[in-house]
């Protein structure tokens, strides 16, 4: 791209009726996205009570709990893309996983980044080999590994087909992220919801106000934040195929 | 609160600054491609209409 990006030709000469419109759903979807975002931040910082053995840290988890929700739903996105692209092979489902794998790596890499300055304060270390962190670090790298792959294969068919297949084996890397506090009894990681694990360091009894704030966050977290953010990443997609097609055309002339 | 609740404020406000900072570049990125992708548009739209 980077020979018909040197071509100088003033902007305004474009045709601008060409260009992609922002639909007006997506705009009202953003504004209420980031509202209830930052509603919920409000909630963590100065509405949920402070935890008396951890102090502020502790409200960390407001984010670091929710942004895995999101990423989460995002992951079973990608699953869902996938299934029904290798039903249909209609493309548009493959872009459709590709923005739930992009958006649910970032939501949790903010998650894994929470989680490690959490640690810091209460277990006294930034990072161990605990299960539930090192399958959380494993879920990391596999969608990572999905994204350099996919750029690997010439081949479009070639690489929806492997994306897909991919997509849907990689969410047992998110499912067992998520169950293993519950089946490893060596962990120290807590659990936010329901009893924690016997030797769990860092565990806090909820009251109204933090059940109400994680319980809020949680819902912005898992469906307006990776709602949002995949209808962005399908429309860059989207453009990114125009380009392409724009540019066999123009090589074809 | 009570007189033994540590002091970990700073570690608060490290915890925001990274997820803020995850966050915002993951929308940088999305914005640069976007903006990179609507040039190639244009100039690719240019090309062919003087081609043709």
């Amino acid at each position: 791209m980077s020979a018909i990006q040197d071509i100088k030709l003033p902007v305004a000469e474009a045709p601008q009726a060409r260009a992609a419109s922002r639909p007006r759903l997506l705009t009202v979807l953003t504004v209420i996205t980031l509202l209830a975002a930052l509603i919920g931040l409000f909630m963590a910082l100065f509405y949920a009570g402070t935890d008396a053995a951890q102090g502020q840290v502790q409200r960390i988890f407001y984010i670091h709990v929710s942004s895995f929700s999101g990423a989460f739903i995002a992951f079973w996105v990608t699953v869902i893309g996938g299934i029904v692209y290798l039903r249909t092979r209609k493309p548009k489902w493959d872009t459709l996983a590709l923005a739930g794998v992009e958006v649910g790596f970032a939501l949790s890499l903010i998650n894994l980044t929470t989680g490690m300055i959490w640690a810091r304060p209460i277990w006294n270390t930034w990072w161990t080999w605990d299960p539930r962190l090192t399958s959380a670090a494993i879920m990391v790298l596999t969608y990572a590994a999905y994204l350099m792959l996919r750029n690997g294969i010439e081949n479009a068919e070639t690489r929806r087909r492997f994306a897909s297949v991919y997509g849907i084996l990689a969410i047992s890397t998110v499912i067992i992220t998520l169950v293993i506090i519950r089946i490893r009894p060596d962990t120290i990681h807590p659990a936010v919801i329901g009893a924690s694990p016997q030797n769990a360091e860092g565990g806090f009894e909820m009251t109204s106000s933090m059940r109400a704030t994680l319980g809020y966050n949680s819902a912005v977290w898992s469906i307006l934040i990776p709602a949002t953010l995949i209808w962005y990443r399908v429309r860059l997609q989207n453009l990114a195929d125009r380009v392409h097609a724009l540019k066999m055309r123009v090589m074809s002339q | 609160m009570t007189e033994n609740t540590p002091d970990t404020v700073a570690y608060l406000a490290l915890g925001l600054a990274a997820a803020s900072g995850v966050f915002l570049a993951f929308l940088g990125s999305m914005v640069a491609r976007y903006r990179n992708l609507q040039k190639d548009v244009q100039v690719l739209e240019q090309l062919e209409d003087n081609a043709g």
